[in-house]
């Protein structure tokens, strides 16, 4: 019997070190969520109830134990509801949530939570409330294989993409854009694999999550011009687009005129950005650049950096590429309301085509560390739970 | 300008003057007369009208034609005392019971010349065929909403809304 190869032996340990580590972090992310059990009342503390709201609830919902939050509710309350009641025939919902029509329109998540509780309304409020790791877990295990090799560089990609204070908050208030960024995440890749049929239908399916989803129907251009590749790109456009042309039209037929409601979350380029830079550099400036409150100036930058250095990287040929310039648009074009907190939300996926373009030469380390200057606010996020 | 009961009603595919009787009135507890059809002139030009009380609410239930519009002309009646900016709010709106849409909000002001404001609102999404899969008007039961509200604090005898002749015209039902 021959012994091991000392190299071999020490790429293996090298492996179990990164696995570890890994599993660590994944252990950490569920401790985390963790916190966020209620006895009574399940994982039902992250919809963000309010008193008014549980009163107002839709009618599937009123014997189902919910936690009722003393202050402000958030939105994870109405796709909850939105979760039991999947095709809105109940008109109770349209008082129980806050904007029928455009919560509707985001309607994927609902529905998978209605698969995954199997369409029994306490089951799909459970579901619900904890798909968030579910769809977490998966979009880790995704970025594991993407991120193959066993390096310091792909375990912080790695980390730094899972951990994302954006997707921690989607995650702590049962939002959307988490599960929403994996769905993207595979129509892109199956498009940047060659498959732009398959990937336009998942980028189709991505948004019935988030309409901003759509803007990643631009990865479905042409590498280059020619009829054939055009065709193909319009015929893939068509299947971006379709899915969600046919839910608006369901929605249509129940809200008319009123479906297009809170579309107007755009402003003119620079006037929103501007004005949140400058009110987030002022709180930090008087704390010092040190205080906890200095946290979001330093996530507002990471974004910036993010933005930045994909529209400088100049790669038609990437699908990612193309992804982030088009999400790097929208950042400069939000509406002010989401620069108070949902725009790292919103940008994820500016963020995910960020740090998987990230070059892996000695310029990775001062790109990494200030495109994910928002880790520090998740650092917060997680340290606060406990 | 001069009121009177009202005779015959206008032609048309849905008189709404004629469909008062089953017309759904708020406030529900209101003074005898609050809310009648008569024949009222405005600007020498007399048209049958309901005239009501302000504020109000008046509930239609009607099958809507294809191709139809919901025509009428508004004017005030205020009391001889009243100030020239005071007005009623018109708003008619369109409901399946579940959504409401507001198709029209207009002020008219006692000082307003003495003229009818006629209106004509388009009723085709309401009715017939449409492109959408799912979107089937015509199998849908409406509500016409028609409101008035004082555009200031007032008393309620000194202020009258008038809809001259308010009917839903259309190609067929």
């Amino acid at each position: 019997m021959t012994p091991p190869h000392p190299r071999g032996a020490s790429s293996h340990r090298q492996a179990w070190l990164f696995r570890a580590i890994r599993i660590a972090f994944v252990c950490l992310f569920l401790a985390w969520f963790a916190s966020f059990y209620r006895s009574g009342f399940g994982f039902t503390y992250v919809l963000l109830f309010t008193q008014r709201s549980a009163d107002l609830r839709v009618h599937a919902m009123h014997d189902i134990p919910v936690y009722v939050h003393p202050g402000g509710g958030y939105d994870g309350q109405y796709y909850a509801q939105l979760a039991v009641d999947p095709l809105l025939r109940d008109p109770s919902i349209d008082t129980a949530l806050d904007s029928p029509p455009f919560r509707a329109r985001r309607i994927l998540f609902s529905w998978t939570a209605w698969l995954l509780g199997l369409g029994r309304p306490f089951w799909v409020v459970q579901a619900y409330c904890v798909q968030n790791v579910l769809f977490w877990a998966a979009f880790a295990i995704w970025l594991r294989r993407r991120l193959a090799t066993n390096t310091v560089e792909d375990l912080l990609v790695w980390v730094a993409c899972l951990f994302t204070p954006g997707m921690l908050d989607s995650t702590r208030m049962a939002l959307i854009d988490g599960p929403s960024a994996l769905v993207l995440a595979m129509g892109v890749e199956a498009i940047e694999r060659g498959r732009p049929w398959l990937g336009s239908i998942v980028l189709g399916i991505a948004g019935l999550a988030r309409e901003t989803n759509l803007l990643a129907g631009v990865s479905i251009l042409p590498r280059r011009l020619a009829l054939r590749t055009l065709l193909i790109a319009m015929g893939a456009g068509l299947l971006v687009v379709l899915p969600t042309l046919l839910w608006l039209d369901y929605l249509r037929s129940i809200y008319r005129s009123l479906v297009t409601q809170s579309l107007d979350q755009l402003t003119m380029p620079f006037v929103a950005y501007q004005e949140a830079w400058h009110r987030l550099f002022r709180v930090a400036r008087r704390t010092g650049f040190i205080s906890v409150r200095a946290l979001p100036w330093f996530a507002f930058v990471g974004v910036t950096a993010q933005a930045l250095y994909v529209v400088a990287l100049h790669r038609w040929r990437s699908a990612w590429w193309r992804v982030g310039v088009a999400f790097a648009g929208l950042m400069l074009i939000m509406k002010g309301e989401i620069w108070l907190g949902a725009y790292l939300r919103v940008l994820l996926p500016l963020t995910l085509a960020f740090n998987l373009s990230l070059p892996r030469d000695r310029s990775f380390w001062p790109l990494f560390v200030v495109g994910n200057l928002g880790l520090a606010t998740s650092v917060q996020l997680i340290a606060s739970a406990f | 300008m001069g009121c009177s009961r009202a005779s015959q009603p206008a032609a048309c595919c849905v008189d709404l003057l004629t469909e008062l009787s089953r017309a759904e009135v708020r406030p529900i507890n209101r003074p005898p007369g609050a809310v009648q059809v008569v024949v009222a002139s405005h600007g020498g030009d007399a048209r049958r009208s309901l005239s009501v009380r302000v504020p109000s609410r008046i509930i239609f239930h009607v099958r809507i034609p294809q191709g139809a519009t919901l025509a009428s002309a508004l004017a005030v009646e205020a009391g001889a005392d009243s100030p020239s900016t005071l007005g009623v709010a018109f708003r008619v709106g369109i409901s399946d019971g579940r959504t409401y849409e507001q198709l029209l909000d207009r002020t008219v002001l006692a000082g307003d010349s003495p003229a009818w404001q006629a209106v004509e609102l388009d009723l085709k999404r309401y009715a017939g065929w449409q492109w959408s899969l799912f979107y089937r008007p015509s199998s849908l039961a409406w509500e016409i909403v028609l409101n008035a509200y004082p555009t200031a604090p007032t008393s309620p005898d000194s202020l009258r809304a008038l809809w001259a002749t308010p009917q839903i015209n259309g190609a067929g039902r």
